[in-house]
């Protein structure tokens, strides 16, 4: 188990280097530079500007340079906030966290029991509205989502009945949480259901929970104890990436409720080609997804005995 | 169980509510209201407003500064020594008053004696000279060094040509800066209120290092306002400096600018008062207008315009640059994409840009027709005839914003229908657009200009042979003659003649075509009174902002 651990965390190491120096080079080949602007700038301002960053250097260097600061936990000075990205990500992340963590529970929970139900009770309305509302978080997008809820549950309850139940944005207070949370919930509640009543499914109709029901055991008792227990694994393992997609920062969301999370960051620091926020960011994101993925890997050894996870081996 | 079945079915059931009233709705809504502006009172805490400035300001350490919010917050908490006031005129800051040479050359500079910085130093001439030889000094980098051109010496600092002991503005006393221009720069008070030319304490520079202006408490402040709390992409609480000398005729005691980027959001948080201000883009103009709410409009100084490259084949025919030009309907243009109250541009520079008496463009008049299809399509057939072509095949250079595509495929409309030319439209992401345009590889490119200063030469400089700006390649002898007189000549009414005819030449030779200048717009909730200024200059002072009682 230790050595399992051990042997990904290495793994894991290597990708990131290979992300960074992917992300490395390819940022570069985007047309245009981080300083250039409506307006001309002075040439000597230029310089001094690339001598700052470190630009005027060779690239095998820049990059050797970037990787030294990487191990040494330092991500650099972001180009254009002026304000290391560490900083940056310690005061936007833990934002992101919590409304990640809120819709990440919710989406689970609720994806899982909607769709046992949908599984359970198949052919039923049950299974039709679940299913229903699978479809409509799969396929409406977050902007559609979040702006509606907005404008219905943060505008017009509030017009029509004088009290404000849901801030329209921010981040104060339990309420102001509440829709963008559920906003962010939806897409994953949906692939979690989706995916749960698919599984229960097929392991409902599996003979062991034939012999069971001969047993005489309650629906109950067969639902909770024999089939979910199986029908999860499918969901366990999609839970890494979405953890990743839902924790990192969800641009979307968080912009139409004005959350000062990660979100932006991902796509701003393109926009200006600010290539430290560039490569801090995507390293913070590929350093979560192995995390989150490891964390997956090794909840399998917990939920079902029968993976070993150093079957390599054998 | 019955719980969760009761709870799926309450999470099903307003989701589908949700999805369907949204259909009908939409089109009914906010017909009802009374008109007036207590329709929407605001915020609620006292003496305070928030307003929404949309965007994270990047940087607040003025050397460096360029980005619009960046300025709005800091003409709040950091005086200059002269400032504007509601029509953009020079009234004194920190300088009390000043003399000028006969020459138009030398500006001696008296300080009020009675201002501090909020880390108790005074506020003094060396300030100034600290910042603006930052400002000049390569190793800080600052994009608009250029501004501090217009000292004597600036340029040759700049590029290292001497030191900083030649640099044209020196203290007298801790209270009087003496200032020498390179040239008589008739607009050099107005520029002198630009945030680039804001104080810098160098004892507070010091400590701070390069993060200065990154935190609320790393840097700090001379001005009506200091800040006490800034979260990064949240929110910046500006709180009234009790040691500002104007102090007592300050009304607000908090300003709080919140960053909501989302335009639909913006409005929302207005409406259910969490906003006491917001901008307004085109569909929500029409929308509050609807309801009979009142719409404040200002033009912001930008124009927009089509950049022709000269050095292409076809484009270097000055009647197929007139013919594009005036075959696109510019008012239709503005009806139905800008939807504001923007301008036609019947010429280049802006409407906000002071003339001789009056604003430049009214002094200079109509130099384009606003649209004529029939001498568009004349000038078309004459390019066709002189460039001894049959068609003409081009490419318009667009950014990919969803209204940036919208306004590549009106002028791709418009050209064919009332050219019969067919045009290619790409968009792509802005800065690839600026590489491409200052890489000169383009046809035509779909671009804006916005002043950085009080005077038309904001505008004109940029057609000057070899400027970096000037993308379209245009080099026209008599226009850099022009020019150069423009910059020497210390007689207004003279000076103003050459900037006239200036103007003639490009509208004559059409390097561009100007399509619009743009408005702005934004509402105001029923608690603020008065006091808001936002011009091409001040965009957004809200210093003297006075509450409804």
């Amino acid at each position: 188990m230790i050595k399992y651990v051990v042997k990904r965390i290495l793994y894991s190491l290597l990708t990131l280097l290979v992300l960074v120096t992917l992300t490395f080079f390819m940022m570069r080949l985007l047309p245009g530079d981080p300083f250039i602007g409506q307006k001309a700038i002075p040439e000597t301002t230029l310089k001094s500007l690339n001598e700052k960053y470190g630009l005027d250097k060779p690239m095998w260097q820049q990059l050797l340079i970037y990787m030294g600061n990487v191990f040494r936990g330092d991500l650099g000075i972001s180009i254009h906030y002026n304000r290391p990205v560490n900083d940056i990500i310690k005061q936007a992340f833990p934002y992101s966290f919590d409304l990640g963590m809120r819709a990440l529970i919710f989406a689970t929970v609720m994806g899982i029991l909607l769709g046992i139900i949908a599984a359970v009770k198949r052919g039923t309305h049950w299974d039709t509205i679940s299913m229903l509302l699978a479809i409509i978080g799969v396929s409406v997008p977050g902007f559609i989502i979040g702006s509606l809820l907005q404008y219905f549950f943060a505008l017009k309850l509030t017009q029509w009945t004088g009290i404000t139940f849901f801030p329209n944005t921010g981040w104060d207070g339990f309420a102001a949480k509440i829709l963008p949370s559920f906003a962010l919930s939806l897409s994953s509640l949906a692939t979690v259901s989706r995916l749960m009543r698919t599984s229960m499914m097929d392991v409902l109709s599996q003979d062991y929970i034939k012999t069971a029901k001969s047993k005489g055991l309650s629906q109950k008792t067969i639902i909770w104890k024999h089939a979910v227990r199986n029908a999860i694994m499918p969901v366990i393992t999609v839970l890494g990436p979405i953890s990743a997609a839902l924790l990192t920062g969800a641009f979307v969301v968080e912009n139409i409720f004005a959350i000062p999370g990660m979100g932006k960051f991902f796509v701003y620091s393109i926009q200006t080609q600010d290539y430290t926020m560039i490569s801090g960011t995507t390293l913070f994101y590929g350093a979560f997804l192995i995390i989150a993925n490891l964390l997956v890997d090794l909840a399998y050894g917990f939920i079902d005995p029968r993976v070993k996870l150093s079957e390599g081996k054998e | 169980m019955k719980l969760r079945k009761l709870l799926s079915v309450m999470l099903v059931f307003s989701m589908t509510v949700t999805i369907l009233s949204a259909c009908g709705k939409k089109n009914t809504s906010d017909n009802n209201d009374n008109g007036s502006k207590n329709a929407y009172p605001g915020t609620s805490e006292e003496n305070s407003i928030t307003v929404n400035i949309s965007s994270e300001p990047p940087d607040m350490f003025s050397v460096t500064m360029t980005d619009t919010t960046s300025f709005t917050v800091l003409r709040h908490i950091v005086e200059n020594l002269v400032t504007l006031d509601e029509n953009d005129k020079v009234k004194p800051g920190v300088a009390k008053d000043w003399t000028v040479s006969e020459d138009g050359l030398v500006y001696t500079f008296n300080l009020r004696d009675d201002m501090k910085w909020s880390n108790g130093e005074p506020v003094t001439a060396h300030d100034f000279v600290f910042a603006w030889t930052a400002l000049l000094t390569p190793s800080f980098a600052s994009d608009y060094a250029y501004f501090g051109y217009v000292f004597k010496n600036g340029e040759a600092y700049n590029k290292g040509e001497v030191g900083a002991e030649e640099l044209g503005f020196k203290a007298l006393s801790d209270y009087q800066l003496e200032v020498t221009l390179e040239n008589p720069t008739s607009y050099f008070l107005d520029t002198l209120a630009f945030g680039v030319f804001a104080p810098v304490n160098e004892k507070a520079y010091k400590e701070f290092g390069t993060a200065y202006g990154t935190d609320a408490d790393k840097m700090v402040y001379n001005g009506p306002f200091r800040m006490t709390s800034w979260e990064h992409e949240n929110r910046i609480v500006l709180e009234k400096n009790p040691n500002y000398y104007n102090a007592d005729n300050i009304e607000l005691e908090k300003i709080v600018m919140v960053m909501i980027n989302d335009s639909n959001a913006a409005l929302n948080s207005f409406k259910v008062g969490e906003v006491d201000m917001i901008g307004l883009n085109g569909e929500q103009v029409q929308l509050m207008k609807k309801e009979n709410y009142p719409v404040y409009t200002y033009a912001d100084g930008s124009t927009f315009y089509l950049e022709y490259n000269l050095k292409n084949e076809y484009l270097a025919n000055k009647n197929l640059r007139k013919a594009i030009t005036y075959a696109i309907d510019k008012q239709a243009f503005i009806d139905s994409i800008v939807k504001n109250d923007s301008e036609v541009a019947v010429s280049f520079t802006a409407p906000p840009i002071n003339g001789l008496n009056d604003k430049f463009y009214k002094e200079v008049g109509s130099l384009q027709p606003a649209f004529d299809a029939a001498l568009a399509k004349e000038y078309y057939n004459k390019a066709l005839e002189e460039l001894n072509v049959d068609s003409i095949s081009l490419s318009l250079i667009i950014d990919d914003s969803d209204s940036a595509v919208k306004n590549g495929a009106f002028v791709q409309e418009q050209l064919k229908v009332n050219l019969g030319l067919e045009i290619k439209v790409e968009p792509m992401p802005f800065k690839s657009r600026l590489e491409r345009m200052s890489n000169k590889d383009f046809d035509i490119v779909f671009a804006g200009w916005g002043p950085d200063y009080n005077d038309p030469l904001t505008y004109l400089d940029m057609f000057e042979t070899g400027n970096g700006n000037n993308h379209v390649g245009f080099s026209n002898a008599q226009y850099d003659e022009l020019l150069h007189k423009v910059s020497t000549e210390t007689d207004k009414e003279t000076r103003f003649e050459y900037l006239k005819q200036l103007e003639q030449i490009i509208m004559e030779e059409m390097p561009v075509g100007p399509i619009y200048w743009r408005s702005r717009d934004y509402v105001l909730s029923g608690k603020i009174a008065s006091g808001v200024i936002r011009t091409a200059f001040q965009d957004i002072n809200l210093i003297n902002v006075k509450l409804s009682k």
